[in-house]
């Protein structure tokens, strides 16, 4: 902790003189000092404090949304926002596996009318 | 006694420059499941829309170099692409945009869905009708199809062919399948002439020029459209080097050379052929 800027006890001085008005600045210098180190050591303090309490937060910073990487136009992106349909997460594709994931079962040989084709197009 | 199973209820949209067809195990859910086919095609055009002023898509790629904040749509659709860079060792890259359409691939093909939203927005749809209705569900954009829910009781029966457009009287072989998906990507629908060359429109990212063509049409089965487009694509790029490749996957594969030999792989069973009528396009 900052030691507190009351802490020290300068000589006296005559009011009105310049010796008196630097040591008013020095003074006013280590209060606004003093503060803000304080507010920046709370916020941290607040800040980590809060984000072990969250459910479903880690310690480490993270941004909301599915991450996006850069784009081959160099772009950076982040996920969420324009959303007009309000729809998107409904029917989202499992894109995290690492290879393409066979079908559970084969096709198999059918001498049935089809009911589609599956064509180039 | 045997009873016959009812024929599923089949919706088939010209859809951005392509057929849309929509099947259901249920007919009582076709209304619903033709709500959900056109809000996403509506919104992968919106969000993808390759040769489309207002898409999200050219919106981010005229910020280029600078943040921007995406749909979440748009976000996945990134991530697929990506993941399908990375799953295919760059054989399948979503930055040849550029080149395809220097070789030629401009508006006259603008209403085709972007390649690798299109299988996402089948398997999207999908999934999200049969969770709204409970129905089976078959999905077709352009010739790449998924299902979801339970399956018809002899399956889906699926005909191949080069074409996604081939007259339904002619014959070929067909598959049945009761869950995932089939996609197939060739090189003999999307073709154009330029310098004297016949140009297609799948482009291998290490030359920007069209792969060379080793098969005329490769068919895949995967659990997800996304992926049996992948792998289709792949093969496609890959060429000679697509078997191994394929092999290692374990997919399910069709292939057709360019002199009609056929490979299967993976499990893929003989051809069956039998005259297709009436099947949806």
């Amino acid at each position: 902790m900052a030691p507190s800027p009351y802490d020290f006890q300068g000589p006296p001085s005559p009011a009105g003189s310049p010796h008196a008005r630097d040591h008013g600045l020095r003074r006013s210098r280590r209060i606004t000092r003093w503060i803000a180190v304080t507010a920046v050591a709370g916020a941290a303090a607040l800040g980590t404090l809060y984000t072990h309490l969250l459910p479903g937060t880690s310690a480490s910073p993270a941004l909301p949304g599915p991450p996006v990487q850069h784009s081959a136009a160099s772009t950076a992106a982040t996920a969420g926002g324009d959303d007009q349909h309000g729809e998107d997460d409904e029917g989202a594709a499992p894109v995290t596996q690492s290879a393409p994931q066979p079908p559970a079962q084969p096709p198999a040989a059918s001498q049935g009318q089809p009911h589609t084709t599956t064509g180039a197009s | 006694m045997t009873t016959r199973a009812p024929t599923p209820a089949r919706t088939v949209l010209p859809a951005l420059g392509t057929t849309a067809a929509l099947l259901v195990t249920d007919p009582s859910a076709r209304p619903i499941a033709t709500a959900v086919l056109r809000a996403e095609l509506t919104n992968v055009d919106l969000r993808c829309g390759r040769f489309r002023p207002d898409s999200e898509l050219t919106r981010v790629n005229l910020g280029a170099g600078t943040s921007m904040t995406v749909s979440a749509y748009f976000a996945e659709a990134l991530q697929v692409a990506l993941r399908a860079a990375r799953t295919t060792d760059g054989a399948v890259d979503p930055t040849v945009g550029r080149a395809v359409i220097a070789l030629g691939y401009d508006c006259t093909f603008a209403s085709v869905l972007p390649d690798d939203a299109r299988p996402l927005a089948a398997d999207r749809t999908a999934r999200r009708t049969a969770a709204a209705t409970g129905s089976g569900v078959l999905v077709s954009l352009g010739g790449d199809l998924t299902t979801a829910g339970p399956a018809p009781e002899d399956g889906w029966r699926i005909a191949l062919a080069d074409d996604h457009a081939r007259p339904a009287t002619e014959p070929g072989p067909t598959v049945a399948v009761t869950g995932g998906a089939l996609a197939t990507s060739g090189i003999r629908v999307r073709t154009w002439r330029r310098d004297g060359r016949t140009l297609h429109h799948i482009v291998a990212p290490a030359t920007g020029e069209p792969a060379t063509p080793v098969w005329r049409t490769v068919t895949v089965a995967a659990a997800t459209c996304v992926d049996a487009n992948t792998a289709g694509t792949a093969a496609i790029v890959l060429g000679d080097r697509a078997l191994d490749w394929l092999r290692d996957t374990a997919l399910p594969v069709r292939l057709i050379g360019l002199d009609g030999d056929v490979v299967r792989l993976g499990g893929r069973p003989p051809d069956s052929h039998v005259p297709a009528q009436g099947g949806a396009r």
